[in-house]
């Protein structure tokens, strides 16, 4: 049963990606402007002719897309770059994609760790000072955007304090401000998302029959709180556990990290459209499967869920 | 003869909320005796779920005032446990005292199969392993006769029909033989041929284990068969209380006898209107002054609205807060059985 659901799943998200691709490489193709027209016009008739037949410009937009298909199809290859020669978009998904997925990892990993501790502590403590200090803190922390915390965290920590460097890349402690610059607004609403659903679910009569059964505080909450409210949060990290892949622009550019993120809105401002539509249905394939793991993890969490029961 | 397990006596709990103080018991007495089974009855609101819950120490403490001085206490064997604090009341509930609730949908934890939810009032409560938990387990799905036992045991609660959940909620409750079992409501999430059922099963089981039951409802007509004696609750008060032939046979009470005629006979037409009281409960944020059920009572007099009724005995086990029974109350015009109880 389960492999039969998770089957069907995969079938859906091949064409999920399918017509993903498809639109992607229509809509860069209807874009305005020419990677290389500018330099095309000052080359050599001969040259501008080897040019258009390696990409294929001067083919109808369809011929070019059953061309990039039927490549994309046989060999997986993405396509030269047009801004970086000799190199395919492979290449640069292959050398960069485990920078960004590092400090994503890690900064998911406190974000969810901290975020669930503190969203407990604070719904545990409805009302008293701990939980309007957490609250009070959630909401600047969401409304302060990442690179003022950045900045902040490189003024303090780095410049002032000398406990790491301003930014570089390599060491373990250059990882220390990158990841808590990412990881603070992901905390937060961890903790607001835990918060509400912790809320919720000690308001449920199952609570109260853990109660009546004799469970004391620290086993209600153990037990039978714990497990039940972190259903939505688990919806949570399926598409987080996508977006680490392709790191945070903002974060990899302010701390000259070499990542994914980076390369993807620098392909997009110089008109690269090889690495465009390469990236795109690199993070489309990540976010669609990172949706199939949630949905097994789901499973696992929330037994209502799991379709591998249906034997009766 | 009979030994009294349970007392509650003068018991007052209050719920602090955004529109003010809220009564919701004021100043209920009663006993339970070992092996009987009491019927707690009234409309939603009557205070009848606060009791209950009082006694099981489930109260959220951040906004109920409970009343612990004065005469105010609940004995259990001898102890109060209005003095007990929040690890020693966990000691006694689910092990002692146990309760079930009116929603078997909602009241079983989605996440936890039904064997570990029953497993864990065992091994919280009896130094066992795992192992002879699980076999306890198993004898109490046997015991609230569910088939195929074994294999429910590994199940989740949504593949349980609503009754079967019902019957693992008491399999939930009863795993470590309490000596009480207080049942909130517990069929009326059911349907009319299942509250039958669950209704013989908790009959069943408190012979086997020798419990008292007592059992809370809105329904008179669940109460009839099982129940020993009946308390009427309204508006956070007791009026009347008697065994089950004198509440059924000669209630005293206008209010209880409003109750027993709203219940559908078997020989009623459906060309009659059943019988509904009109009206509704009062507010408990500021309860009436004299009898609370005044103004919807039939024959209420001046005297109703200004004092609360004393309680008038009319046997070892009937008694009734109410004017009409006072020496001076004018008894024309009220119904025969009620006039043979004033007389009296």
């Amino acid at each position: 049963m389960m492999v039969k659901f998770i089957g069907k799943r995969v079938a859906y998200a091949v064409l999920t990606l399918f017509l993903i691709t498809t639109a992607t490489f229509f809509l860069v193709a209807a874009a305005p402007g020419d990677p290389i027209a500018a330099k095309v016009g000052q080359m050599p008739e001969q040259a501008q002719e080897i040019i258009n037949e390696k990409y294929g410009f001067d083919k109808p937009v369809t011929t070019r897309y059953i061309m990039y298909m039927k490549n994309l199809l046989t060999t997986g290859d993405f396509g030269e770059s047009i801004v970086y020669t000799g190199k395919s978009a492979n290449d640069i998904i292959k050398d960069n994609t485990l920078v960004s997925a590092k400090i994503g990892l890690m900064a998911l990993v406190f974000q969810v760790v901290i975020g669930v501790l503190l969203g407990m502590i604070s719904a545990l403590n409805r009302g008293k000072p701990v939980d309007h200090m957490i609250r009070v803190l959630v909401v600047l922390a969401i409304c302060v955007p990442s690179f003022v915390f950045a900045s902040l965290l490189q003024y303090f920590l780095a410049f002032k304090w000398k406990l790491v460097p301003v930014f570089g890349w390599g060491e373990l402690r250059h990882y220390v401000l990158p990841v808590a610059a990412y990881a603070i607004g992901g905390i937060a609403s961890y903790t607001k998302y835990m918060r509400s659903s912790t809320l919720s679910v000690i308001g449920e009569d199952y609570i109260v029959t853990a109660k009546a059964k004799g469970c004391g505080k620290g086993r209600v909450v153990r037990k039978h709180v714990l497990r039940n409210s972190m259903i939505p949060i688990v919806t949570m990290i399926g598409p987080a556990l996508a977006g680490i892949f392709g790191g945070s622009f903002i974060i990899e550019k302010m701390f000259s990290i070499p990542g994914l993120g980076f390369y993807y809105v620098k392909a997009v401002s110089d008109n690269d459209y090889t690495m465009v539509i390469g990236l795109t249905i690199f993070f489309a394939l990540l976010f669609v499967a990172s949706l199939i793991v949630v949905d097994i993890l789901y499973g696992i969490v929330d037994p209502r869920i799991r379709v591998a029961k249906g034997s009766k | 003869m009979s030994e009294k397990i349970l007392e509650v006596k003068d018991l007052h709990v209050s719920f602090r909320t955004y529109a003010g103080v809220s009564h919701a018991v004021r100043g209920v007495d009663f006993y339970l005796n070992k092996g009987e089974t009491l019927a707690i009855v009234g409309e939603s609101g009557c205070g009848k779920t606060v009791t209950s819950k009082a006694i099981m120490g489930l109260l959220a403490a951040s906004n109920t005032d409970i009343k612990k001085d004065g005469e105010s206490a609940i004995l259990f064997q001898g102890e109060n446990l209005l003095n007990y604090g929040e690890k020693q009341m966990s000691q006694i509930r689910g092990k002692r005292i146990s309760m079930i609730f009116q929603d078997p949908m909602t009241s079983l934890n989605p996440t936890m199969k039904i064997g570990d939810q029953i497993m864990e009032s065992i091994l919280i409560h009896q130094k066992v392993t795992k192992e002879e938990a699980r076999k306890q387990a198993l004898h109490m799905l046997e015991l609230v006769k569910i088939p195929n036992a074994e294999e429910r045991l590994k199940q989740y609660p949504f593949e349980f029909s609503g009754g079967m959940r019902q019957r693992a909620m008491i399999a939930v409750a009863l795993a470590c033989k309490p000596e009480i079992l207080i049942a909130d409501e517990p069929t009326t999430a059911l349907d009319v041929t299942i509250q039958a059922q669950i209704m013989d099963l908790i009959g069943e089981l408190q012979k086997e284990l020798e419990m008292a039951v007592i059992l809370v409802t809105h329904d008179l007509g669940v109460v009839a068969s099982v129940a020993d004696r009946i308390q009427v609750m309204y508006a956070g008060k007791i009026v009347e209380r008697g065994t089950v032939k004198e509440i059924f046979y000669e209630s005293t009470h206008p209010y209880t006898r409003a109750l027993l005629n709203s219940v559908p006979k078997i020989h009623t037409n459906n060309k009659e209107v059943l019988y509904s009281l009109k009206g509704t409960p009062p507010d408990l944020i500021n309860p009436p002054e004299g009898c609370s059920f005044a103004p919807r009572c039939e024959y209420g007099m001046m005297v109703c609205r200004k004092k609360y009724p004393e309680i008038t005995r009319f046997s070892d086990s009937q008694e009734c807060s109410c004017w009409l029974y006072h020496p001076k109350a004018d008894t024309a015009g009220l119904p025969e059985g009620m006039i043979r109880r004033s007389v009296k």
